[in-house]
């Protein structure tokens, strides 16, 4: 019936393929983090290098957010808990003296925490009102940090944030984080813990559980999945990950402000994930990469890059509502033929859900 | 099938333009002058996007003066060790987002290679402050100056606050010659805002004057009908909205005016052309304006022709233009001198430099006093009030001497 | 306190207040009818103020000329819209947001590249100031409360009692059933954004020379009727009037008493609380 159910039919055998390949997926994960982390000591360009910490820590924040819409959420106020995020781990660090490698976690713990209290209220909310409702209280949050000058610095942010307490790894040595390839690694260790966790929620039972959630709340409810817990456990683990993402941030700019935080953020995060395709575990990755790249190749003309950027966007909705990821398969599909009207097809069938 | 095959076309063909374009500007290279860049980071998009586009294209006009010569830069590029050298300015958005001003950092520090940046906004500033200095790149800010980016512990960051300056002359002079007492501050609640309501702050401590009102409002704001009432509630003589952006200046103006209040306000920068068309000329009774000559200096006069003429009255942002023409011309005057691009050697020199400033002479860097290192340029300042609908100056060629 | 600064917030209240209810009628609108938020009405609310910027200022034309034909324009252009991009997905709802906030963006950055970087005013049309029990209100504030007030009574009434309304509502209730009785999808779509549009350019026409013209300011313009149709039940007319009220009451009293930038802060945690007790808004009702 929906574009998710056409994911998962043939239900059993592909089940099992997919519990198979869950077993192995760890060492592919660690695989492609060995295999990134050779990029900054290949390629020393120091520029280069931040565009992909850039990029991580994006990826961070769109693959939790697309994980959150995939549960039905039409969550607007990402920028909410990438704030908390942000701003706890600045001031366990600079106000509590928390080492940075004790304050991240915490961050993600907190953010978590208030995801999972203000979760259980709003969640039951559908569509519009609960975008409102979570933009609503990103931007309460920011009035909060712009308006309590003694812990979050005011309008003019917190300055001067210290970067992570060097650490030592044996038969590695000393990673002072005083080069970006420090920092490189760290991200990249980041994104693909939380690739790993949203990997294994996805491909779990609870994946198909929000499979279902997405296609039909009733049809779930009867037959007795608790939604509501799973949605605030979703939208409780997301969160908190992009928070750790958000506190990666403040530590990696220095320098952090309600400014950043604003729902400019979440739209941001919107496209990305739209243009690379929501149903896809591999869009938000593939919009985000992709986007940001486009971004920095427009990096000087600014309006023509958001004209990118909509373009992009109006494009991908109106003639790929799969996302940049399913492009491989439309043009294959218009090679073998016969399928254009399937796309079609299923372009209407989906529409009509 | 068709179709896709067409896009294909397009897509080679766009590829060709591209490789076009690459080997054009390759070609430009190849010249016997060899090019320099000049980084740019500011706001091009966005609420803020005016300002920025604007002092871009002042920028460029700086640039390109230095690259061809004119009546501002006798010869044509500038010379280093007998070599001759052009600037190129390259620019990127930070939209007010301290991730992108990094990211831009970062593009023009260890992809571009700049040695100087000009940015603007101080928070934005703070952000790739960390970087630049790191780097040892020569930061020009263009923003309300805060002791804590201009201080000794950041050498290679320079500014060109017009706003501190301001206050420490305009209010000692409105104690003595006026019987003006009691003053509203009223500030976006932005970098520039608190900043500048800080330096009002500063200049008001140094007189008996009394501050009734003192809030920020929302940068978004445009009805300012409640936050008006209150003020004029509070009954003061004079109204501080130093550094509000042009637009909304405008409209505070003609919304103070349509709920009563005759008395005067202060505005840093104004856009007289915005606040004729806007709050309407008969408004601007009283109202002080600094800096702002009676009369444009030569320079003044020189660059607002160039600027109509080639990015057109539209995009004209106003009296604020003329703070981003001058560092170009010092910057390239103090490599010049010592003959090196070495920063450390630049910044030496260029401490040291008397300035041909675009706002008259003589003009030198202070701020020894208060920022603890000269990074202030000094030059004289006129502040001049509408009265009987005609610009008088009141305050001609101060300088803001104890900031020294 | 005095008793003219109470009626001068009273009155800064019901100016602000009809100023977001008018910004707010056409988002409402299109909701009730087809249950979309249409983002990109902030953008149809900034060309309508660009039109007659244009008409006005530009061309010289008398502001009444120009009334019906910057609203004619946008509704054009807004059913235009409608044909080409929101049509194919017009059931995904949560397409059509995005799509509506990628056209939004489109048109404010293709706006500071068309239109310029100046901000622009536009002469009013009713100059001077009315005065009243010791507060005062400028001639150009009173005519939004008045034609805001008409435009939204005006609208109840057509989609309540005339015929056309009743086809419209019959939409909004069920479109298949609707299809069956001879009431065209595509008629209904069509019209809906010409009048959702033709509201916006209303906006545009009426609050533009109270303030300034720029291309971002539909942005801000769409995330205020966002939060006003939201408090007031979305797709409810007299919830997003009593909402826009509410709202601009406490914008004016939050500002005269505790402060502008605190103000804003108040307004959000008011709708969050609210609208987590009570979701649907003050007078909205369930939907699917």
């Amino acid at each position: 019936m929906t574009k998710a159910a056409a994911c998962h039919n043939g239900l059993p055998s592909a089940y099992l393929q997919k519990l198979n390949r869950q077993k192995r997926a760890p060492y592919g994960f660690l695989g492609i983090f060995f295999l990134l982390s050779m990029v900054p000591f290949i390629c020393r360009n120091d520029y280069y290098v931040h565009v992909m910490i850039a990029i991580f820590y994006t990826v961070i924040y769109t693959s939790t957010y697309r994980f959150i819409l995939r549960t039905g959420q039409f969550h607007f106020g990402a920028h909410a808990f990438i704030g908390i995020g942000a701003y706890a781990s600045v001031l366990l660090v600079t106000r509590a003296g928390w080492s940075f490698w004790a304050a991240m976690p915490a961050a993600g713990i907190i953010a978590a925490v208030c995801a999972l209290i203000v979760g259980f209220p709003i969640l039951r909310l559908k569509g519009i009102y609960f975008a409102i409702i979570t933009w609503g209280l990103g931007d309460t949050l920011r009035f909060v940090y712009m308006r309590f000058k003694n812990p979050f610095g005011g309008a003019l942010g917190i300055f001067s944030i210290p970067g992570p307490n060097p650490i030592t790894i044996p038969g590695v040595g000393v990673i002072d984080f005083s080069q970006k390839s420090h920092y490189y690694i760290l991200a990249l260790a980041l994104m693909m813990l939380t690739l790993y966790v949203l990997y294994r929620l996805e491909r779990s039972r609870i994946g198909l559980v929000f499979g279902a959630i997405r296609e039909g709340d009733q049809l779930a409810r009867a037959i007795g999945i608790n939604i509501m817990n799973y949605k605030v456990l979703a939208f409780a683990v997301c969160s908190g990950l992009a928070a750790m993402g958000g506190s990666f941030y403040a530590h990696y700019t220095y320098y952090i402000s309600p400014q950043d935080f604003t729902v400019l953020l979440t739209i941001y995060l919107a496209i990305y994930t739209v243009v690379g395709g929501q149903d896809s575990y591999f869009g938000a990755i593939v919009g985000t990469v992709v986007l940001s790249l486009a971004g920095e190749i427009f990096a000087g003309y600014s309006h023509y890059q958001l004209i990118m950027y909509s373009t992009f966007m109006i494009v991908v909705l109106l003639f790929l509502p799969q996302g940049l990821v399913s492009f491989p398969r439309y043009i294959a599909r218009l090679f073998v033929g016969n399928s254009a009207n399937e796309v079609k097809g299923k372009g209407n069938e989906s529409a009509l859900t | 099938m068709k179709m896709q095959r067409g896009s294909y076309f397009r897509r080679i063909i766009w590829v060709g333009i591209v490789v076009g374009l690459v080997l054009i500007s390759a070609g430009a290279y190849c010249g016997d002058v060899t090019e320099v860049e000049i980084g740019g980071i500011t706001s091009l998009s966005g609420v803020a996007a005016p300002w920025g586009i604007g002092m871009n294209n002042v920028w460029q006009l700086a640039i390109d003066e230095i690259n061809n010569g004119g009546k501002w830069w006798k010869k044509k590029g500038f010379t280093v060790n007998g070599k001759k050298y052009n600037w190129k300015l390259k620019t990127y958005d930070h939209a007010f987002d301290a991730g992108k001003a990094v990211s831009a950092a970062n593009r023009l520090i260890n992809r571009d290679r700049v040695k100087i940046i000009f940015a603007f906004d101080g928070g934005m500033i703070k952000a790739f402050q960390p970087i630049s200095e790191k780097a040892k790149v020569i930061t020009v800010a263009y923003a309300s100056p805060g002791k804590d980016y201009i201080n000794p512990k950041n050498f290679y960051t320079w500014m060109y606050g017009i706003d501190c300056m301001a206050a420490v002359i305009f209010y000692p002079w409105l104690e003595k010659n006026t019987d003006i007492r009691r003053i509203a501050i009223l500030e976006p609640d932005h970098w520039t805002g608190h900043t500048t309501e800080a330096a009002s702050r500063f200049g008001i401590s140094k007189t008996k004057l009394e501050i009734v009102f003192d809030d920020f409002f929302p940068a978004d704001m445009t009805d300012f009908y409640p936050i008006l009432t209150r003020i004029i509630q509070k009954k003061p003589d004079l109204i501080d909205i130093g550094n509000v952006d042009p637009a909304a200046r405008a409209l505070i103006v003609k919304q103070a005016r349509e709920l009563g209040f005759k008395g005067p306000m202060y505005i840093i920068t104004p856009d007289i052309a915005n606040l004729k068309s806007v709050a309407g000329w008969e408004n601007c009774e009283k109202l002080y304006f600094a800096p702002y000559d009676t009369q444009l200096t030569e320079g003044q006069k020189y660059v607002k022709d160039m600027y109509v003429k080639r990015f057109g009255e539209e995009n004209w942002i106003g009296a604020i233009s003329y703070i981003f023409w001058d560092y170009a011309f010092w910057l390239s005057e103090a490599i010049e001198k010592a003959g090196t691009f070495d920063t450390t050697t630049v910044c030496n020199v260029l401490e040291k430099m008397k300035l041909k400033s675009i706002y008259g002479e003589p003009a030198y860097f202070a701020g020894k006093g208060y920022y603890g290192i000269n990074r202030m340029p000094l030059y004289p300042y006129n502040i001049s009030q509408v009265q009987n609908g005609k610009l008088v100056q009141v305050i001609s060629g101060a300088y803001a001497t104890y900031l020294k | 306190m005095e008793l003219h600064e109470l009626v001068q917030n009273v009155v800064n209240a019901i100016s602000i207040g009809s100023i977001y209810a008018l910004l707010a009628l056409g988002l409402t609108l299109l909701f009730s009818i087809m249950d979309i938020l249409f983002f990109a009405h902030g953008a149809m609310y900034m060309l309508g103020a660009y039109a007659t910027y244009y008409f006005c200022t530009k061309f010289g034309w008398n502001y009444f000329v120009a009334i019906p034909l910057v609203i004619l324009l946008i509704g054009t252009f807004g059913t235009l819209i409608e044909k080409g991009l929101f049509r194919p997905i017009r059931n995904d709802h949560v397409a059509i947001i995005f799509l509506g906030i990628a056209l939004n963006w489109f048109l404010e950055s293709a706006g500071f590249i068309v239109f310029g970087l100046r901000p622009k005013p536009v002469a009013s049309a009713f100059p001077g100031k009315l005065q009243f029990l010791g507060s005062t209100i400028s001639w150009e504030r009173a005519v939004v409360v008045i034609i805001g007030m008409i435009a939204v009574f005006s609208l109840y009434f057509f989609l309540m009692r005339s015929r056309l309304g009743l086809g419209l509502r019959a939409f909004a209730e069920d479109p298949e059933a609707a299809e069956l009785q001879g009431i065209s999808n595509d008629h209904v779509c069509s019209l809906g954004f010409f009048i959702g549009c033709g509201l916006a350019a209303l906006a545009g026409l009426l609050v533009a020379p109270i303030f300034i013209i720029t291309p971002a300011m539909g942005s801000h313009a769409v995330l205020i009727s966002l939060l006003v149709i939201g408090l007031g039940g979305l797709g409810s007319i007299p919830g997003a009037l009593l909402s826009a009220f509410i709202i601009g009451s406490i914008e004016s009293f939050g500002t005269a008493y505790l402060g502008a930038n605190i103000t804003w802060g108040l307004i959000f945690i008011f709708v969050v609380v609210f609208l987590t007790i009570r979701p649907t808004g003050i007078l909205g009702v369930e939907r699917e």
